[in-house]
C-alpha cells in the first residue's frame, strides 16, 4: 500500500505537474496557525497555511491539506496519508525519541490567561486550588503537571477562554499566538504574568519520507535567515526574539489586524440570515450528506453481520455459538471510539491501511453488528419453536423454514430496537472524526468556533441531524404497520 | 405407486432424551388406508413415536419404512434427502396447529408448494382452492390465523398438510386444544378422510372417538407397544392388564 503511494508519487513527479506534499492539521478553531476563513468557510487560512505555502513553493511541491483531529496528527503519519503534520506541534525530548522533527520553525512561550476582574492571579505561582484550563497533550499540560497542577483538559479552544468568561475556569495557560488570537479579543479575559516556559514547534515528518527532512530543515533556514519568516509570523503579530531576525526590514502585522476586524464585524439580522442560508447550511449539509452515507452503509454491515452472528448464535454448533456470544461481548463491551483507532491507526502496522471512509464503516458497522445480533436473536427466540416444526414437516429445508417463516414473524420484533439503533449510529458516527472524517459535527465544529456561534449553529446541526434520521422512522413505522396482521 | 402391504414398518425403533429412554424397540406395521390410533398415557412415547415418523425426532436405533421410504437408524440420521422425501409424503398436523401467523389461510396452504418444490403455480392455487372447499373453510382464505377459531385453525393445518397428497397423514393430538364441539369438527375431517382411504396415525386422548371410528388401535406404556389390535379388541377383551387400567380409567 504504502509503495503503491511512492509509486503514484513517482508516476505523478515524472508528469509535469508539481508533486503533492500532503500535510495534515487540525483546522477546528485553529487560529492564528489553521483556521476557516471568515469570510468564506470553504477556505483555510492561517499563519501556517502560508509557512506551507512558502515551504512548498521553495521545494517545488503542491501543498494539499489533510484534515484530522490534534490527537491523531502523529499517529497518522504512520498510515501514509501524509507525509509531514504541521500544527503548533510542541519539540519535546520525548516526542524527538519517536518521530523525526524539522527544525524548529517558530519558537514561542506560554500565555496564562485569567477573567478581567480577577485580582488573586498575577503569575503562574498563584494557580494553587485554582481550576486551570489547558489543550489536552499539548506541552502546556506538562508545564501545568510540572508545577504541580492539576489541570483541567480541553479539546477545544474557544470555550476554553469561554468558560474561563463565565466562571467555569479561573486561569487558562496556552502558547501565546493561541492566547492572543482566541482568548485576546475577549473583553471579559486578560493577561497577566510573562511568558512562560519556551515552546518551539516543529513539523513532524511521516517515517516513509525522512528523507524529506534535509530539504525542509534547510528550506526553513534560508526563510529564517532571508528575513520571510520573521516577516511571516511579523505579519501575524506573533513575531518574538526568540527566533533569529534574518536579513531584511519589517512587516506590519496585518494579517492579525485583519483577524481582528472580521472578529467584530456587526451584522444586521437579515446579513445574519443570509449567512446561515447561503454559507452555513450548505457546508453542514455536505457534513449531513457524509453522516448519512456513513451511516446507511455502516447500519447495512451491522444488518448483515448482526444476522449472521445471531444465527450462529441461535442455531449453530458450540463452537460457533461460543464465537458469537465472545464477538458480541467483545464488541459491544469495548468503546467504539478506541475500536476506530485499532481500526485507523493500529492495523497499519500490521500491514493492512484502511481507508478512512472504509476504516470508519468497519468501525461502526462491526460494533453496531453486536447490538443487531441481539435484536435478531430476541425476534429468533420470540418465535415459537413449532412454527419451525410446521415447516420442516411440510418439508422445508431448515434455511427456507427461517428465511419463509422465522423471519418475517421475527421481523416484527426485530424492526423497533433496529430503527433505535440506526438513529443513534447516525450520532455515534461523529466520532468518525477522529479519523479524519469530516462530517456534521465536525463541521459544526469548525463553524463554530470560526464564528464563535456554538449556540445558533448547534441548533441547526441539531436541526439537520433529527432530519436524517426522521424519513427513516417514518419508513420503520409503515414497514411496521404493514407487517401487523389485520385485526 | 402400488400399495405396499403397509403404510408403515417399524423395526425395533429406540429413542431416549438424554439418559431417560422414551422408545424401547418398538416393532409396529400399521396398514394402508386405515385410521390407527395410538393411546397411552402421557410419557407413553406415542407422540414421539409419531415424530420419529416424519424425522422431527431421529431415533436411535432401529429401521422406519413409512410411504415406501425406508430409513435405518443410525446410519440414516443425518441422511436430509431421505428425510425430506418422507416429510413430501408424511404429512403432519399438530396439537398447537401451528399456522403460520404472518400469512393468511391460503397462503400458508401455498407456501410449502412455493418454497418447497417445484409445482406449477396455477395447479397449486387450483389444488388449495378446492381443497379449502373441501374442508369447509372457502370463505377464510384471506383470513389469519388469528382470525379464525381453534376447529377452524386446525382444520386449515390439516388442509396445508394435505395439500402436498401425502399417503400418510400423522395427527398428533389434534383436537386436544379445542373445546369438544370445535373438536367434532376436527373429528369430522378425519372420518370424511378415513371414508377416502387416507392412511391416518392419530395420536389422541378421544378414547371414544377411537373406540367407535378406529381401525386398528395401539397402546403404548412406558415406550413400548402392550397391546394391539381392533377397537373391539382393546376396549372390550384387553389381555394385558395395563390396558385393562388404562382403557377403564379414561372413561
Amino acid at each position: 500500500m504504502k509503495r503503491l503511494l511512492l509509486a503514484l508519487c513517482v508516476a505523478s513527479s515524472l508528469s509535469a505537474t508539481p508533486e503533492r506534499l500532503f500535510w495534515a492539521g487540525d483546522s477546528e478553531g485553529g487560529a492564528p496557525f489553521i483556521y476557516q476563513d471568515p469570510d468564506d468557510p470553504t477556505k483555510l487560512v492561517g499563519a501556517e497555511v502560508e509557512l506551507m505555502a512558502l515551504l512548498a513553493a521553495k521545494l517545488g511541491y503542491e501543498p494539499s491539506f489533510v484534515q484530522n483531529s490534534w490527537d491523531g496528527l502523529i499517529p497518522g503519519l504512520d498510515r501514509g496519508d501524509y507525509q509531514l503534520a504541521c500544527n503548533a506541534i510542541e519539540i519535546t525530548p520525548e516526542r524527538s525519541r519517536k518521530v523525526i522533527f524539522t527544525r524548529p520553525y517558530l519558537s514561542t512561550y506560554a500565555q496564562l490567561a485569567v477573567r478581567r476582574d480577577e485580582t488573586s492571579i498575577t503569575s503562574i505561582d498563584d494557580l494553587h486550588g485554582k481550576k486551570i484550563g489547558t489543550y489536552k497533550g499539548a506541552q502546556t499540560q506538562a508545564m501545568l503537571e510540572a508545577m504541580g497542577y492539576k489541570p483541567v483538559l480541553y479539546e477545544a479552544i474557544d470555550p476554553m477562554y469561554r468558560d474561563l468568561g463565565n466562571g467555569r475556569l479561573d486561569a487558562v495557560l496556552l502558547d501565546q499566538p493561541i492566547a492572543l488570537y482566541v482568548g485576546g479579543p475577549l473583553p471579559e479575559v486578560k493577561f497577566v504574568g510573562g511568558p512562560v516556559g519556551r515552546l518551539q514547534y516543529g513539523m513532524v515528518i511521516a517515517k516513509d519520507a525522512a528523507a524529506l527532512k534535509p530539504e525542509l530543515d534547510e528550506a526553513i533556514e534560508q526563510l529564517e535567515r532571508s528575513g520571510e519568516l520573521r516577516r511571516l509570523w511579523q505579519r501575524w503579530g506573533i513575531w518574538n526574539q526568540q527566533m533569529p531576525a534574518g536579513e531584511g526590514s519589517d512587516a506590519q502585522p496585518k494579517a492579525h489586524a485583519n483577524y481582528l476586524k472580521q472578529r467584530e464585524v456587526k451584522r444586521t439580522w437579515q446579513a445574519e440570515a443570509r449567512r446561515y442560508l447561503v454559507d452555513f447550511t450548505p457546508l453542514l449539509a455536505r457534513g449531513a450528506w457524509v453522516t448519512l452515507l456513513l451511516s446507511v452503509a455502516s447500519m447495512l454491515v451491522a444488518v448483515v453481520v448482526g444476522l449472521a452472528v445471531a444465527l450462529a448464535r441461535v442455531y449453530g454448533p458450540w463452537p460457533l455459538r461460543w464465537l458469537a456470544l465472545a464477538w458480541v461481548e467483545l464488541l459491544r463491551g469495548t468503546p467504539l471510539l478506541i475500536q476506530l483507532f485499532i481500526l485507523f491507526y493500529g492495523l497499519p502496522h500490521m500491514g493492512l491501511l484502511l481507508p478512512p471512509w472504509l476504516a470508519a464503516v468497519i468501525g461502526l458497522g462491526l460494533n453496531y453488528s453486536a447490538y443487531e445480533a441481539e435484536n435478531y436473536r430476541a425476534g429468533l427466540l420470540a418465535v415459537p419453536a413449532g412454527q419451525t416444526e410446521a415447516a420442516l414437516a411440510l418439508g422445508l429445508s431448515r434455511w427456507q423454514a427461517l428465511r419463509h417463516v422465522v423471519l418475517p414473524q421475527a421481523i416484527r420484533v426485530i424492526l423497533p430496537p433496529m430503527t433505535n439503533d440506526f438513529i443513534s449510529i447516525l450520532k455515534d458516527s461523529s466520532l468518525v472524526s477522529v479519523i479524519t472524517m469530516v462530517e456534521l459535527t465536525k463541521i459544526y465544529g469548525q463553524l463554530a468556533s470560526t464564528y464563535y456561534d456554538w449556540l445558533g449553529l448547534g441548533l441547526l446541526t441539531a436541526g439537520m441531524y433529527f432530519l436524517i434520521g426522521l424519513p427513516f422512522v417514518w419508513i420503520a413505522r409503515s414497514v411496521e404497520k404493514k407487517m401487523r396482521a389485520p385485526a | 405407486m402400488s400399495r405396499a402391504v403397509h403404510a408403515i414398518q417399524i423395526c425395533s425403533l429406540s429413542k431416549s432424551f438424554g439418559r431417560v429412554p422414551v422408545l424401547r424397540a418398538i416393532d409396529l406395521d400399521l396398514r394402508p388406508g386405515a385410521l390407527s390410533v395410538l393411546i397411552g398415557r402421557s410419557g407413553s412415547g406415542k407422540s414421539t413415536l409419531l415424530r420419529c415418523l416424519n424425522g422431527l425426532e431421529t431415533p436411535e436405533q432401529g429401521q422406519i419404512t413409512a410411504a415406501g421410504v425406508t430409513r435405518r437408524f443410525p446410519e440414516h440420521a443425518f441422511d436430509k434427502d431421505l428425510e425430506h422425501s418422507v416429510r413430501l409424503k408424511v404429512g403432519m398436523v399438530f396439537q398447537q396447529f401451528h399456522l403460520f401467523g404472518h400469512l393468511n389461510v391460503f397462503e400458508n396452504l401455498t407456501l410449502a408448494p412455493r418454497v418447497g418444490q417445484a409445482r406449477a403455480t396455477a395447479d397449486t392455487t387450483r389444488a388449495a382452492t378446492a381443497l379449502l372447499k373441501k374442508l369447509g373453510l372457502h370463505a377464510h382464505g384471506g383470513h389469519y390465523p388469528h382470525q379464525l377459531s381453534g376447529g377452524q385453525q386446525q382444520r386449515a393445518a390439516i388442509a396445508r398438510a394435505l395439500l402436498l397428497s401425502p399417503e400418510v397423514l400423522l395427527l398428533d393430538e389434534p383436537t386436544s386444544a379445542l373445546d369438544p364441539h370445535l373438536a367434532q369438527e376436527v373429528l369430522e375431517v378425519m372420518l370424511r378422510l378415513k371414508r377416502e382411504g387416507m392412511t391416518q396415525v392419530l395420536v389422541t386422548h378421544e378414547l371414544e372417538f377411537a373406540r367407535r371410528y378406529a381401525d386398528h388401535v395401539v397402546f403404548l406404556e412406558e415406550g413400548q407397544v402392550i397391546e394391539q389390535g381392533s377397537p373391539a379388541r382393546i376396549f372390550g377383551k384387553p389381555r394385558d392388564p395395563r390396558t385393562r387400567t388404562f382403557t377403564r380409567g379414561q372413561r
